[in-house]
């Protein structure tokens, strides 16, 4: 009986090497990013954190929630940090975190969107993407925001990096 | 088969001829002021804002506009507004390319204000500033200056003599403005952080005084004021002004501007800075 597997034939080795292939570059990407919705992200969560409301209740901008500690500052930080990952900054334009800040203070659901410096959508070396996601993870301060009968609340917000001339230059908001 | 093809000629011509005719209609009324004002006034001001840049909606009113009328500038300006806000600048700034294409003088310094503020583009705020300025000479947006926002592209680019040239520039026009009025507080506050960043700290306080005059809670005044005083070996007197500064932020004091709630203005500083600079002068006593 005749296999109908058009790869029967293929020398195993060839096939070793395809399966190889095929494995590392889905387990690469599966590490690295989550697809979802048409949006790439680094974290995923399937459920708020015990004690959280489920709804979101706006933005950090009118909630007088951006991180309190000045963008220089972040900036300075967050170039200390990848000099000591030893991860270089090569091109140049902005990679944006957008996340959840949930009602313990803590960002949840991390979405990616990256762009070159004239704002075109772009992939930037995923070492960069992801040294900076672990600055981002040290970053402890977030404002937990109580809504008018005095519980926490959930908010959307963001940070960017600006990069240019192999450093950060400015940290968004 | 001959009467066949005529019909359906004829039905392809007419097809094309009628939807020219209304082509043309659809282009002529959009040169209308009148009617490109209904349909903002329908579709922008009342039903988008009605429900906010947040909602689902807000992009669907916008491209409503943008169907029937593809050169309405304010269309495409409106639809940018959640995406600058949450940092997508990929979709935000073609959208605001587009709205200057179509207008220039009415959206070029407004993307230059998006530049500075939203996305730290200081060098492409400053091609916008300046020819907003060849444009509407002595020209401003958001209570400033054209000039006022260029000394904030070179203070974030750190080129602090470029910033204290604009600086001048933005005070004398606020003088040839209206003379009875004070120079703006944040103009000051400006001056004196570029004067600190210089390492000219007795100027620096000159300005920051100036500046608390007017607004004696301005927490980046009192913390620059601290700071230079800190500099200049005045302990004492940086105490007391970080202190001031602290309990001015803590007390929801800020730097007045409507669009700081959005992003940090170049140097503005956060409660962190302040506790930082108190902690070290404690150390270094």
């Amino acid at each position: 009986m005749k296999s109908k597997n058009k790869y029967a034939k293929m020398p195993l080795k060839l096939y070793a090497f395809f399966v190889f292939i095929i494995m590392t570059t889905s387990e690469t990407q599966a590490q690295q990013y989550i697809e979802k919705n048409n949006a790439l992200y680094l974290d995923t969560i399937s459920q708020l954190p015990a004690g959280c409301k489920k709804e979101m209740s706006g933005y950090y901008y009118s909630l007088k929630a951006k991180y309190p500690k000045a963008s220089e500052t972040l900036v300075s930080y967050a170039n200390d940090y990848l000099k000591s990952k030893n991860v270089e900054l090569k091109n140049s334009g902005y990679i944006t975190f957008r996340y959840v800040i949930t009602c313990d203070g803590t960002p949840k659901y991390v979405e990616l969107l990256e762009a070159d410096a004239s704002y075109k959508v772009t992939k930037h070396d995923p070492k960069l993407v992801l040294a900076l996601y672990g600055f981002f993870k040290t970053l402890d301060r977030w404002r937990i925001v109580y809504d008018e009968s005095g519980q926490p609340i959930n908010y959307y917000s963001f940070i960017s990096f600006k990069f240019e001339n192999e450093t950060i230059t400015h940290c968004i908001p | 088969m001959k009467r066949l093809l005529i019909v359906f000629l004829s039905y392809v011509i007419s097809g094309l001829m009628g939807g020219c005719k209304s082509q043309q209609t659809l282009v002529g009324q959009c040169f209308d002021k009148k009617y490109e004002d209904s349909i903002v006034h329908k579709y922008l001001e009342t039903l988008a804002w009605e429900k906010g840049y947040n909602h689902a909606d807000w992009g669907l009113y916008c491209d409503t506009v943008i169907a029937l009328c593809p050169n309405i500038a304010e269309a495409y300006r409106e639809k940018a507004i959640p995406h600058i806000k949450y940092g997508n600048y990929a979709v935000a700034m073609p959208l605001e390319d587009k709205a200057v294409a179509l207008n220039q003088g009415q959206w070029l310094d407004y993307r230059g204000f998006l530049k500075v503020i939203f996305t730290k583009d200081y060098a492409g705020a400053i091609i916008d500033f300046e020819n907003s300025e060849k444009n509407k000479p002595f020209g401003g947006l958001m209570d400033h200056t054209y000039s006022f926002y260029l000394a904030l592209s070179y203070t974030g680019l750190k080129d602090f003599n470029q910033a204290i040239v604009h600086l001048k520039k933005d005070s004398s026009t606020q003088k040839m403005q209206n003379k009875k009025n004070d120079i703006h507080f944040n103009t000051l506050l400006y001056f004196g952080i570029a004067y600190y960043q210089l390492n000219n700290y007795t100027t620096a306080n000159y300005y920051l005084a100036a500046c608390l005059q007017q607004y004696n809670n301005h927490p980046d005044a009192l913390y620059y004021i601290g700071s230079s005083n800190y500099k200049l070996n005045k302990k004492k007197e940086a105490t007391t002004h970080l202190k001031a500064s602290l309990a001015a932020i803590k007390a929801g004091y800020s730097m007045n501007e409507d669009n700081e709630a959005y992003c940090n203005y170049p140097y503005q500083i956060a409660q962190y800075e302040i506790e930082n600079a108190i902690e070290n002068i404690n150390i270094s006593k």
